[in-house]
Parts: structure tokens; C-alpha cells; sequence
């Protein structure tokens, strides 16, 4: 539970703030090692899907990204076959070469032959599976006081409630992004939602709730659009160890021991996914208004 | 008084290094056998022929390779002796000493021990004597205290309510009644019936090299089976160095060999490899399953309030079970039988005060004792606003009383209760967090003659938290707790001076409530409960302390232990994807999933003589209930789980030799330990575990098999103007769980290659002493990034293998002074300064991790940090009348 991390964490700085001191060290990496990095989504959106390959940097190295580039790579349904190609004056960033759109209940297989090695490999491969999208029938949104504490400190937050079918009686994922006149608000993996209904308990019900809080005041009285993708559990794990991992560890290690974020593709790092997309639109109201 | 006469002494051979001077005992122990040989040749040419027994002693000592042990008391110095010539190898003094004098004589290295020959009365009529040893200023009773048959190996000790029995043949013996740090008694009796005698043993006031008398009676850790075994009393917790002023016992644990700290701040320990939550600890019976205060800093156990420590970490007797590593047996204090006594404290951030006063003089007792912090006082007048509204204390109080009811029969009523505050208020929105055990135990002593003991408890044990957050009307709240009613029944058995035969049998209801929360807040689900889960642990046992030979001895023991799931519990079958395919719901009071199994115990010694013996132990133990944390260390916010059809019980096999030997001069105690523990059922958690509130608890957990192997060496001196101890592990733990680290070993996080401890203890007069403890230990094995990437807009790092790395080593210095107040003969009253230093040269030894961040002027760039906890030093104030 992210209340739980959140108080636990506010204890531990304040047991920290009582009794110890802090200090910056040199720490020497040992066993250091380069592996590749792969982003890459397909969806049932009828468009060039991307893909982005990088390698990892030394620890120390005040590099941001080390793009890859030269590759070979290709994406398969077992039926079906796209290539991708370098976007050119992007070095590291590969789409298909045709548009098509995904279809939902297919594996899709991402392939990748590196041009040189990374790690002593050449030949990477990662599936996952798209599930079925949420089909939208409405949606209930406020701006609303903050009720506990976030990690931006936001006083605000929107709560969107969007009413429809779920794909899957049994469990369903989805990942979340908000547009405002076609421009992303959840730019960013930090911003964009990831919901599992089962654990907010609103999976009987249809309901996908979406918290946002950055800046979100500034919306009210507005029309919102929403991108939701319905994704595979194993990338769900993923998007949350990646939260989870990005967070500043504490020094009393209560947020368990470190460990790498687990990929889809094996002997590499990132993930491959294969997401359904479902889009929609909602208005933004008081909770004054909303009680109402 | 017994005295032990020696002139010459080998102080050189305790100058060399450590290690070498135990490989040198281990090899000239290898050789002791060709010593005597040519030692008993040696010739003595005699002044004269007519001496006496101290003359021909003294005439024996000016030989330089001989030492002479004799008890005085026994003999007749004066008696007289006729040798037939004045050259005379030493073989043929004692020869005639024998014949003459009836003495009896053995070699041990270079060393003659020289008793008077036993000469007990063929007779088939035998008695019991038995009693109860106790301290003669409070009353209160002493445990462990060696009781034994003058110049014989035939002996007991008292048990935990300080009753002894021996069963010897009809006719005159001296009995022997010794315990550190009081005066010995020796009691003649001539037994013509089962006989009472209980004992009152004086403190002892002057140096204790005075009174402690050197030879048999301080070489119980050779005697005696036991291993890996410590004794603590509270006035050497009391004399170790303190932080914040707290002296505390499994602080004083941590500095034994093959005992690690699981952190800085942290109450947990590893014991030989073992996880934190494979230890039992338990006072006055009950089991205390959270033994930290103040997130760690303290324990829960007030050091004034303590009778006895006793600390198993290899051969757990067949009495205990539950817990693969270690039990920690903690007694309080009974209560003064004789009078009005005081006891307090006054520290930097705490103080205590205990009472305890006879109920009926020398009938029954009670005592109370209490401890709280006040650093939420200082906190209030910090600068920092974060610190301003910090809330933090903590309290514990210790109850107990004792009534007899007539020889036969005795009654106690104890109780711990203790919370801790951690929170801050006076903002919105603010949090607390509360954790606290409280622990009760009713026990009957039962006397049934005087060779049958018995002792029924009933006891309850609670550990509970709350963590609370609240934001004007709304707020979150999660409640847990894990409660314990056990009723056992132990007997002892004293059918012989060679037999002790212990039986009982136990039985637990546990009942865990891993979370209820309460939640006002519109985006949360609102109130839920996870489900309670209840279980039953039962146990017999039957166990024996038998000597077969006088110089061979043997404990055996079976315990039997049983564990069974009680409704209403839902189960969920799992696939090897962790992914639940099938539930099963139980009703309430059903009983399902019985597990249980033999757990065979078993130690031998052989004593080699006064000064040497070998020892060799198996015990199986297994436990049933376990920790769930993420954590090397433990939160508050920890919660219990039983084993169930998904999670098996973990088992461990431990077996361990060990050599140990006394040298005879300055009374040091070495022993070498040698250790091989295989642990199955051992539980991990899967990398990036979600282990708070989480219903399907077993989805997060991972198992597999644990090993751990090493060395410990321990050379003590308790007694004397200077004391103190050393001790050495050299110790390896790894695990192999499964889906982690690619189903290969790794380490476990409790592993430390080298763990080394000194603590030094120096009495510069009477009234002050000052003392040192010096701790390095290697780093901490963790898993150390060796890279770092981008996803999105998140910077991740590249982790090693599983523990691959290591932290620094660790190493601390901590110093104290005691100054006690002048002794007045006609004032009770009597007080004592404690400054101590924590951390005395300041070592920034991380408190548990290195942490790597983001800089935040450029997020490019990576920071290694540390926490450390700096030099502290405290000052206290301790008095009683």
C-alpha cells in the first residue's frame, strides 16, 4: 500500500533527523556491466508503433541516455510480420515501417538484432499478449482537496471515475493518460496512471478510477480527453516496479532489498508491451458541484 | 576457604596473539599426555623424611614445572608424613601420600590436582537433599547456581525458581553452593533422611578474585554439557558501556560470538546465521515478539527489573521450541523478601524507578518497575519544525509478585506492558505510530517430595500496533495484533545425583489480526478488514542430563511438536506462477493442514580434567509462525504469519563441537565452536515485494533452503579487578531461494566473514571502574548498482547479483566510566554516575545501507550517501536504598 511506504518513510526520515548524520561517500562499482534497454508499445491503434533501444550507462557517468542504433528489429504475430526502421536524426528510436493497428487476443513478438553486441548479444526477443480494451460508457470527474499526503505535495487532485466494461471478469490492468486539446498532460511514465480496479475494489462495478494531481485545479470547468490502455498484468508489475524503484531508497533499506526492475525481455532491461487502447472524453467539476 | 596453591605462573602465554594462543592450547592439550609422563619422574631430594602435608606440598611447588591444586578445606595440612628417603621422584611422593594420607592424585598437564580419596559408605540407602538457593539481602532466588558434593563431579544446579535437589548416599557430605559474585558456602550434612536445606549466599563484597575460589568450582563451562550457551546476570549488562544511557540486554547479546546486530539502531539479531525472527525471546515464559523500543535504540527489557539472562544458541534443550536459531530466556526479578527496596535511574532521555517489598517477610514479595522517556520534551524546544512536532517516547512496566504458600507450594503473578509513540502532531496532516507488547504469566511451583518439581503456567503474550495518519475529519487508520494464550506443565526429576530427567508439555492458541483499517478518506475503498487467522502450537517433551562416567556426560531429548490451522481461514491454491487457481474456505473452529514433527536434541561432554573437555551437539528445532518483512532489520509495522498448506514449517538441523579449556591462571575460560546449520522451508520475499496489508501474503514470499557454517572462539575472565571478554566468529550464511538471484546461493544479509568483540572491564579502586567495548565486524552483504538507465522519464539503476557486494566494515568504540558513591556502614542509600560514549571515535558506519540518489542539481548524476549514527555520549544517574 503507498500509504503504508509513505508513512513508513516519514518516520524513518524523522528517526534519521533525531539521531544520525548524513554524508556523501565514493563508492567504487564493482562487476560493472552494460546491458540494452528496450521501450517499445504496440496497440490497436491504427499507426507506426515505436520502439526505443538504449544501453545502460556507467553509474557515475553524467550521461542521460545511450541510444542504439544500427539495429535490426521486427514485430510478429506469428502470422503477420512488420519491420521497423530507425527514425532518421533519432538515433535509438525505430518504427514501423507500415501503419496497421494491433489486434486485440494476438501475441506479439518484438525481435531485435543488434548490430553490435551488448553484453556479448546480439539477438533479443520479448513477447506480451493485448488484451481486450475497457469499452467506455461514462464518466464522473471533480477536483477535489487532497486528502493525504503525495509526493509532489500537490494540495489538489482530480478524481475521474470512468463507467464502462471491463475487458476481463476476473483481473484488469490499465494504464492511464490525460489529454487537454490533443496535448498530453501525463506526459510522462512519473504522470501517467497505472490502475489495477481489483485493489481499489471497483472491479464489480465497472468503474476505472484515475488520480491525478499535479497542477489539477487548473482544469476545472474544463473538457478532458483520456487514452486508456488496457495492458497485460506482467506489464502492470513492470510499471510498478518501476515507480516503486525510482523512489529515493531509504537508508534503513525498510523498503526491501534493491533489485532490478524485472524485464519481458530476457537478459535485457525495459519492456516490450502490447496494449488495447480505448479514448474518451469527460468534464471536470467542483466536488461541491459533484455532491450535488 | 578453599585455596589453590601456586606460585609460579605463565602470564607470558596470555601476551601472545589470540588465535595463536588457542592453536598453541589446542596443540599443547595435543601433548599434555607426554607431559605428566616425565613430570612424575622428576626427582626431589628431601631435606628431610618427616613433613608434614603443607611443608611437602610447599617442597613439591619449588619444582617449576608443577602447579599443586588442593583443596584446603578438606585436608589436614598438619597430618603428618613419613617418606622412606630423602630422593624421590614426585610419583613416588605421591604414592606415599596416598597410602599415608589417603589422598587421591591426578595429573592434568602439568598440573596435580590432590583430593582426599572418597570414601563414601557402601550403603544402599540413599536421600535427597534439596532446597532453594537465594540471595541473602532480598530473598530473591538464584538461578543456576552450582551446587555439588565437595571434590566430586556429582552435582546439579538450581533451577529457574532456584530450587536444587541431590540424591546421595546416607552419611556425611559436604556440599558445595557457588554462584559469580556471591560467596561460596560449604555445608556439612549428614544425611539419615530426605533432607530440606535451602541456602542463603552472601553478595560478595570484596574483590571477587578474593572469594571465588579457583580450581573445580569455576570450571562448569568444562563440566557441564552446555554450549553455545551464555549466562548474563544484570550486573554485567550494567557494566558495559551504555547508549543514551540504557543499559540492555540483547545489546550485551550482540557482543557474543556468533551473534550479529541486524543494524545500527536495530534490537534484532542474527544468531548464527539465522534470521531476526528465528529467535526466541521470552520473559517470565511468555514470548515477547517485538523486543524493540524507540524504533530500535532500546529493548523492551529494563535492565533493573532483570534476575537472570540465559542465551542458547546451539543446544536448545528439549524444553524449548519454536524457533530455529536461538532462545533467549529472560527471568525478572522476584521481589525482595526482607525489605523496602529502591532502585531508580535518571538518564538523558529516560529514567526508571523500581520498588519491591515483601508482602509477608520471607513469604512473598512484589515488585514494580518502571521506565519512560522524556526526549518528546526536548524535541518541542528544537529550531526544526519537523522536530518541533515530533512525538516520541516510549514506557514499560514490569510487574511481578510471588507468594508461598507453605515448602510445598509457591505462586507468581508477573506482567510486562510497554508502548511506544512515534508520530507527528500539531500538523496536518499528522501521523502516529503506536507499537507495544504486554505479557502476563501465573505460574504454580509444586513440589511433590523432594525429587519431583513441578510448574504450571498459564500465560497470555500480546503484540499490537496502530498506525494512524489523519487530515482534518478524515483519516486512515490500520490496527494489527497477534495474541498468545499458552498453559504449560514442566516437571523436573531428580532421581540421582546422575540424572536430571525434565518432562512437560505445552499448548498455544495464536491468534493473528494482520489489519484492520478504518479509512474516512473519499478515495479510498473505505473500512476492510484482512481476515484473522488462527492456529494451535502444542509440544511434549521428555529430556535427560545424565552423567554416564564421572567424566563423561550426555543430554538427550525429545520434543514433539504439532501445529494445526483453525477456522475460518481461506486458503488459496497457487500455480508455479504464483497465481492463485483454486481457494478453499474453511469454517470457524474447523482444524485443518496438522503439521508436526520429532525434534531429537542431543549433547555430549567429556571431560578430559579440571581445565579441558570436548563437546559435541545435535538439535533439530522447528517453528511454525514467522515474520513477514521486506527488512534485514524489522519494522513496528512487522506482522506474524503461521505456517499453512503454502507455507511449510521451517526446519533446521544444528550441529556443533567445540574444545574448551580453562587456563589456571587469572581464571580465563577459552572455548573454540564449531558450527554447521542447515535451515529448510526458509522464506524470502520476491524482489520488489508488496508485504504491507497484502491478504495473499504467501504470493510475496519465496522458499527455499538456508546454510550457514563457521568458527567461534571466546576467551573470558569474569572475576578479578580486571575482567572482561573477547570473542571471534568467523562465519559464512548463504541462502538459495527459489526464482531469486537465478536459483543460485547468495548471502544471506546477516552474513559477516569476521565479527570480532572486546569488552574490557577495569576496577580502578573501589568505587570507580571504567570500561571499553571494541566491536569490527565485515560489511553488510548488499546488492550495489553497477549502472544506471532511463525508462521514460525514470532513472533506474542496474543492480549486482544478489548480495554481491559488501558495506564497509564496521567497527565502534565505546567507552564508560561507573562511579559509585562512598559506602557508609549506617547508610542504605547508595548511588553511582554512568558516562559513557557511544561511537567513541566517531566511525561513520552506515546504519544500514549505502543509498544512491539522483543529484538533484543534475539528474545525470548519481550520489552515493550514508547515514551514521556519530559519538554520542550520555550521562546517567543510578541509585538504590
Amino acid at each position: 500500500m503507498k500509504y503504508i511506504s509513505i508513512f513508513i518513510s516519514i518516520c524513518l526520515s524523522l528517526s534519521l533527523l533525531l539521531t544520525s548524520c548524513e554524508e556523501e561517500v565514493e563508492w567504487e562499482v564493482k562487476n560493472e556491466q552494460t546491458l540494452l534497454v528496450v521501450e517499445g508499445k504496440i496497440s490497436n491503434e491504427n499507426k507506426n508503433h515505436v520502439v526505443y533501444l538504449a544501453r545502460t550507462t556507467g553509474l557515475y557517468e553524467e550521461v542521460d541516455k545511450i541510444p542504439v542504433n544500427g539495429a535490426n528489429l521486427n514485430i510478429t504475430d506469428g502470422t503477420n510480420s512488420y519491420d521497423l526502421i530507425e527514425a532518421p536524426g533519432n538515433k535509438g528510436k525505430y518504427e514501423t515501417i507500415d501503419v496497421f493497428s494491433g489486434v486485440p487476443g494476438t501475441t506479439y513478438t518484438l525481435i531485435i538484432n543488434l548490430d553490435e553486441p551488448i553484453n556479448g548479444k546480439s539477438y533479443y526477443e520479448a513477447s506480451d499478449v493485448m488484451k481486450d480494451p475497457f469499452i467506455f460508457e461514462s464518466a464522473i470527474s471533480y477536483i477535489d482537496q487532497i486528502d493525504f499526503i503525495t509526493e509532489d505535495d500537490s494540495t489538489y487532485q482530480m478524481i475521474t471515475y470512468l463507467y464502462g466494461q471491463q475487458p476481463d471478469s476476473d483481473k484488469n490492468f490499465y494504464l492511464g493518460e490525460i489529454y487537454k486539446n490533443d496535448s498530453i498532460i501525463t506526459d510522462t511514465i512519473t504522470k501517467s496512471i497505472i490502475v489495477n480496479p481489483l485493489e481499489w475494489g471497483t472491479e464489480d462495478e465497472g468503474l476505472v478510477p484515475l488520480f491525478y494531481y499535479e497542477d489539477s485545479k487548473k482544469f476545472v470547468h474544463q473538457t478532458l480527453n483520456f487514452r486508456l490502455m488496457s495492458i497485460s498484468e506482467e506489464y502492470y508489475n513492470f510499471l510498478q516496479e518501476v515507480n516503486s524503484a525510482s523512489e529515493e531508497p531509504d537508508p534503513l533499506g525498510l523498503s526491501g532489498p534493491l533489485a532490478n526492475v524485472k524485464s519481458n525481455v530476457p537478459d535485457a532491461l525495459g519492456f516490450f508491451s502490447a496494449v488495447a487502447v480505448e479514448t474518451g472524453e469527460f468534464y471536470v467539476q467542483t466536488a461541491d458541484e459533484v455532491d450535488k | 576457604m578453599l585455596v589453590k596453591i601456586s606460585k609460579k605462573r605463565h602470564s607470558g602465554s596470555f601476551r601472545v596473539g589470540l588465535l595463536v594462543f588457542l592453536i598453541l592450547n589446542l596443540l599443547h592439550f595435543a601433548g599434555n599426555s607426554q607431559n605428566y609422563k616425565s613430570i612424575e619422574n622428576n626427582k626431589l631430594n628431601l631435606n628431610k623424611t618427616d613433613y608434614t602435608l603443607k611443608e611437602i606440598f610447599s617442597e613439591l611447588e619449588k619444582n617449576n614445572d608443577i602447579f599443586l591444586s588442593i583443596n584446603e578445606n578438606e585436608l589436614d595440612l598438619n597430618r603428618n608424613v613419613k617418606f622412606p628417603k630423602r630422593n624421590l621422584s614426585i610419583k613416588e611422593i605421591l604414592s606415599e601420600l596416598e597410602k599415608q594420607a589417603g589422598l587421591d592424585y591426578k595429573f592434568a598437564s602439568k598440573q596435580i590436582i590432590i583430593r582426599k580419596k572418597q570414601t563414601l559408605k557402601k550403603n544402599n540407602s540413599t536421600y535427597s537433599l534439596s532446597g532453594y538457593v537465594k540471595d541473602n539481602e532480598s530473598g530473591e532466588s538464584l538461578i543456576g547456581v552450582n551446587v555439588y558434593l565437595q571434590g566430586s563431579y556429582q552435582g546439579s544446579t538450581t533451577n529457574v525458581y532456584g530450587f536444587y535437589s541431590l540424591t546421595l548416599p546416607e552419611g556425611k557430605h559436604k556440599i558445595v553452593y557457588s554462584y559469580l559474585g556471591f560467596e561460596e558456602q560449604i555445608v556439612e550434612v549428614d544425611l539419615t533422611k530426605n533432607t530440606t536445606l535451602s541456602i542463603e549466599l552472601k553478595t560478595a563484597t570484596t574483590k571477587l578474585e578474593e572469594v571465588v575460589i579457583k580450581g573445580e568450582k569455576k570450571n562448569d563451562n568444562i563440566i557441564s554439557h552446555k554450549m553455545g550457551y551464555e549466562k548474563l546476570q544484570p550486573n554485567i549488562i550494567k557494566r558495559m558501556p551504555v547508549l543514551l544511557g540504557e543499559s540492555d540486554v540483547i545489546k550485551t547479546l550482540k557482543l557474543m560470538p556468533g551473534v550479529q546486530s541486524t543494524g545500527e539502531t536495530s534490537s534484532g539479531l542474527s544468531v548464527r546465521g539465522g534470521n531476526y525472527d528465528q529467535n526466541l525471546i521470552i520473559l517470565d515464559e511468555a514470548t515477547v515478539y517485538n523486543a524493540s523500543h524507540f524504533l530500535g535504540f532500546f529493548s523492551v527489557f529494563n535492565t533493573d527489573a532483570i534476575n537472570n539472562v540465559e542465551f542458547y544458541k546451539g543446544n536448545i534443550p528439549a524444553e524449548y521450541s519454536g524457533r530455529l536459531s536461538s532462545v533467549i530466556d529472560i527471568r525478572m526479578k522476584e521481589g525482595d523478601m526482607k525489605k523496602l527496596s529502591v532502585d531508580g535511574g535518571i538518564g538523558l532521555i529516560a529514567s526508571k524507578l523500581t520498588i519491591s517489598a515483601p508482602i509477608v517477610k520471607d513469604k512473598g514479595s512484589f515488585l514494580i518497575s518502571g521506565r519512560r522517556t522524556y526526549l518528546d520534551l526536548f524535541t518541542a524546544f528544537s529550531k526544526n519544525k519537523d522536530t518541533q512536532n515530533t512525538k516520541v517516547y516510549f514506557y514499560d512496566l514490569n510487574l511481578k509478585a510471588n507468594y508461598k504458600i507453605n515448602d510445598n507450594n509457591r505462586i507468581y503473578l508477573s506482567g510486562y506492558f510497554g508502548k511506544d509513540h512515534f508520530g507527528v502532531k500539531d500538523q496536518e496532516p499528522s501521523y502516529s505510530l503506536r507499537w507495544g507488547n504486554y505479557t502476563g504469566t501465573l505460574r504454580w511451583n509444586h513440589l511433590y517430595g523432594s525429587k519431583l518439581f513441578s510448574n504450571v503456567s498459564f500465560i497470555v503474550s500480546n503484540y499490537n500496533f496502530s498506525n494512524e495518519m489523519k487530515y482534518k475529519e478524515d483519516g486512515f487508520k490500520w490496527d494489527a495484533q497477534l495474541e498468545d494464550y499458552t498453559t504449560k506443565i514442566d516437571f523436573s526429576y531428580f532421581p540421582n545425583p546422575k540424572n536430571t530427567i525434565k518432562f512437560g508439555v505445552h499448548s498455544t492458541f495464536h491468534y493473528f489480526s494482520p489489519g484492520k483499517v478504518e479509512s474516512k478518506f473519499d478515495t479510498l475503498s473505505g473500512n476492510f478488514k484482512l481476515p484473522s487467522i488462527r492456529s494451535l502450537e502444542y509440544g511434549a517433551y521428555l529430556g535427560n542430563n545424565q552423567k554416564i562416567t564421572p567424566k563423561f556426560s550426555i543430554q538427550y531429548g525429545l520434543h514433539y511438536s504439532l501445529f494445526q490451522n483453525v477456522g475460518k481461514n481461506t486458503i488459496y491454491t497457487y500455480n508455479d506462477q504464483y497465481e492463485h487457481i483454486d481457494t478453499t474456505i474453511y469454517n470457524m473452529g474447523e482444524i485443518f493442514n496438522t503439521q508436526g514433527g520429532f525434534e531429537p536434541r542431543v549433547s555430549m561432554n567429556y571431560v578430559f580434567n579440571d581445565y579441558n573437555s570436548v563437546k559435541a551437539s545435535y538439535s533439530r528445532t522447528r517453528q511454525y509462525i514467522q515474520r513477514v518483512s521486506n527488512t534485514a532489520s524489522g519494522t513496528p509495522l512487522d506482522i506474524w504469519v503461521p505456517s499453512n498448506p503454502n507455507v511449510k514449517p521451517q526446519i533446521g538441523d544444528l550441529y556443533s563441537a567445540g574444545y574448551f579449556r580453562n587456563l589456571k591462571f587469572k581464571d580465563i575460560k577459552t572455548s573454540v565452536e564449531f558450527y554447521y546449520s542447515d535451515m529448510q522451508n526458509q522464506i524470502d520475499f520476491k524482489d520488489h515485494a508488496e508485504v504491507y496489508l497484502t491478504e495473499e501474503i504467501e504470493k510475496e514470499m519465496r522458499f527455499g533452503k538456508a546454510r550457514a557454517y563457521g568458527m567461534e572462539v571466546s576467551i573470558k575472565k569474569e572475576t578479578g579487578k580486571f575482567n572482561g571478554w573477547i570473542s571471534y566468529t568467523l562465519s559464512r550464511a548463504e541462502r538459495k531461494i527459489e526464482s531469486l538471484n537465478n536459483d543460485e546461493w547468495y548471502l544471506s544479509p546477516y552474513d559477516r566473514t569476521h565479527n570480532l568483540s572486546i569488552v574490557m572491564n577495569y576496577d580502578i579502586t573501589k568505587r570507580m571502574s571504567l570500561s571499553a567495548n571494541w566491536v569490527y565486524t565485515s560489511g553488510q552483504a548488499f546488492t550495489s548498482p553497477t549502472g544506471k538507465y532511463r525508462y521514460g522519464n525514470k532513472q533506474l539503476l542496474l543492480y549486482s547479483g544478489k548480495n554481491e557486494d559488501r558495506l564497509p566494515a564496521y567497527h565502534r568504540l565505546d567507552l564508560g566510566i561507573q562511579i559509585k558513591s562512598k559506602p557508609k556502614p549506617d547508610r542504605k542509600f547508595s548511588s553511582s554516575v554512568n558516562l559513557s560514549v557511544y561511537n567513541a571515535y566517531s566511525a561513520k558506519n552506515p546504519m544500514m545501507s549505502i543509498v544512491f540518489v539522483e543529484d538533484e542539481n543534475d539528474p545525470t548524476k548519481m550520489l552515493a550517501k550514508k547515514y551514521y549514527l556519530p559519538i554520542i555520549p550520555t550521562i546517567s544517574y543510578n541509585f538504590n536504598f
